[in-house]
């Protein structure tokens, strides 16, 4: 069997050489040994016919698209060792639109693609083109050989790229983000790119969610990266390391800048909610819902007092995520900060008291609506204009 | 209820997640544009002050296609015109859940790396919720994203399955929604009338 390190290894840094891993070159033999090894009920005769001829340029596309299809996930390292021990020769004698027939044209658009809206219709244009599996096959190449070289030379291109490989789970598309979280200095819509498609291409049992967990938690905190940045590593943190994201999230909202925290207040509200795409292996355990109601609870006390509008946003978020974070046993408290709010009212933190309010009732149900009568005691208008708020929403 | 500020009214207490709208005749292609208000509660004057508005496109923000929010005053792009306010049938804290769903959409997006771009069709994630449940707003119109925040709120505009344009049945026109707040009755449910689509026409 090949040995689990080269299965799991990431894609390299820099093109692979001829001949990667001392593998023998050409010849059918290897192909077959290699395949049999690890799949012997896959392909073995197609493949060892087909992809040696695919120096056959003109064929190379659709035969590509049959091994495609056929090859499992957790082959796809495999295939890809492959695939670095032809290409050298079959790019050497292919160029441009030829070696790529179906993407050709739009690749060469991507290339020279600079702001948002360009990047934005490339993609939509590209993930029209990948519902043929031809053209899956061509990306699939492209992006081993070509990704590394766009990732350096900072071509904003390479986001619709990810972003199209990325919607249609493209094989290998998990490793090639991985290697742009780990790529220094890059385009900064390319990282958050990567960034975003986190939770859809990193299973919680894939072998390379604790890099992924590395690598996000690197970025949290990253100053050169940037805000922008920082808050997007921050919410993918629940997807990539669910035991220990709680302990980002706490130090997030108590410790950083307004916009941040507000960022993290709304990570937590919907990790909390599980309205994101979180599997079962992610939900958040009881132990860190109450730290992170803490954490909500501890910068509501510092800057909830801050009537200045700057601090609105970042108010009701607090608010808002602590009707997915309580516990029964803090529920007095809670509903006490939301009674405040919903009377206070500065900015729209009353309505967050309500979304808040109809998150407790649906998660705690009876005990929720038993607390919220107690502290709305003496105000009975206050009480039914709540709870007819509460109702209306539902 | 409707204050039409460029022809001089005042409006004396714009509230978090109201409805502005910028109303350029001279922009013949899209005269008119909408977005949510997000600021704090204070009085408008025609040709004063400004507005903070969330919106699809944000011309005025760094990423120019996108959901985003900056200052509409009489100078910009965009400048506050009318001003749609619920009022007939809801309580004001529920239309201020329209404010903070549209500004935590903004927030979400920029959290999870997304962009939401201006588009003629509308995609909601029937795979992505975010905050309490709710599905991220993908792409749109900005009337799209209006009617979004507002459903998300539980107040419904324009019931879209008995009130819409024949020829374009996806689409929300501006003017369709100023009709909403000048009629004062909630969701709009009629037959589809021309006048709809088109601003002052659908002041009737």
């Amino acid at each position: 069997m090949l040995r689990d390190d080269i299965l799991l290894k990431p894609a390299s840094t820099k093109k692979p050489a001829a001949r990667p891993y001392g593998f023998p070159s050409g010849g059918q033999g290897w192909v077959a040994g290699l395949m049999s090894n690890v799949a012997p009920d896959l392909f073995v005769d197609d493949l060892e016919t087909h992809i040696i001829r695919s120096y056959d340029k003109v064929a190379w596309g659709e035969h590509w698209s049959t091994y495609y299809k056929s090859v499992s996930k957790a082959n796809w390292l495999l295939v890809q060792l492959i695939v670095d021990d032809l290409a050298p020769r079959w790019v050497e004698e292919t160029t441009g639109r030829e070696r790529f027939p179906r993407l050709g044209a739009l690749l060469q658009l991507l290339s020279t693609c600079e702001s948002n809206a360009e990047v934005s219709n490339a993609a939509a244009e590209l993930w029209q083109l990948l519902q043929e599996d031809v053209a899956r096959g061509e990306l699939i190449f492209w992006i081993r050989w070509n990704g590394r070289t766009w990732l350096d030379e900072k071509r904003p291109g390479l986001a619709a790229i990810l972003e199209a490989s990325a919607r249609i789970s493209l094989i290998g598309i998990d490793v090639f983000s991985l290697d742009v979280l780990r790529t220094a200095d890059i385009h900064p819509l390319v990282l958050t790119t990567a960034l975003k498609w986190i939770p859809f291409i990193v299973k919680s049992d894939s072998p390379l969610v604790h890099d992924f967990g590395v690598e996000v938690l690197r970025l949290t905190s990253c100053q050169e990266a940037g805000i922008e940045v920082n808050a997007a590593a921050i919410s993918c943190t629940p997807y990539v390391m669910p035991r220990s994201a709680d302990e980002v999230l706490v130090a997030a909202i108590v410790e950083r800048s307004s916009d941040i925290a507000y960022s993290a207040a709304l990570t937590a509200l919907e990790w909390a909610a599980q309205s994101g795409s979180f599997s079962s292996a992610m939900e958040l355990q009881n132990d860190q819902r109450e730290r992170l109601c803490v954490a909500a609870l501890q910068r509501l006390r510092y800057d909830g007092e801050d009537e200045s509008e700057t601090k609105d946003s970042l108010r009701e978020a607090l608010v808002w995520c602590l009707g997915a974070l309580a516990s029964v046993s803090r529920l007095d408290e809670v509903v006490s900060v939301l009674a405040k709010s919903f009377r206070r009212g500065w900015g729209a933190e009353d309505a967050a008291a309500v979304r808040a309010g109809r998150l407790l009732i649906k998660r705690l149900n009876e005990p929720a609506f038993e607390c919220m009568r107690k502290m709305f005691c003496g105000t009975e208008g206050d009480l039914s204009r709540y709870v007819k708020l509460l109702i209306k929403g539902t | 209820m409707l204050h039409q500020i460029h022809r001089g009214e005042n409006c004396e207490n714009i509230r978090p997640g109201d409805v502005v709208f910028s109303y350029k005749p001279a922009v013949r292609a899209w005269p008119l544009h909408a977005g949510i208000y997000a600021g704090r509660e204070k009085p408008v004057r025609p040709g004063r002050g400004n507005l903070e508005v969330v919106g699809v496109p944000d011309p005025l923000s760094e990423r120019q296609n996108f959901l985003g929010c900056s200052n509409w005053t009489a100078t910009t792009e965009y400048v506050p015109s009318i001003i749609g306010r619920r009022v007939e049938d809801a309580d004001p804290i529920q239309v201020k859940e329209v404010k903070i769903v549209a500004t935590a959409m903004i927030r979400m997006h920029r959290a999870i790396g997304t962009s939401c771009e201006w588009k003629r069709t509308r995609i909601v994630s029937a795979t992505r919720y975010v905050l309490d449940g709710i599905g991220l707003f993908e792409q749109g119109t900005c009337t799209h994203f209006v009617e979004y925040c507002y459903e998300n709120a539980g107040l419904d505009l324009v019931d879209q399955d008995y009130t819409r344009d024949p020829d374009e049945p996806h689409r929300i026109y501006p003017a369709t929604q100023i009709h909403v707040f000048l009629r004062g009755s909630y969701p709009l449910r009629c037959q589809w009338d021309s006048r709809l689509r088109y601003y002052p026409d659908c002041l009737f």
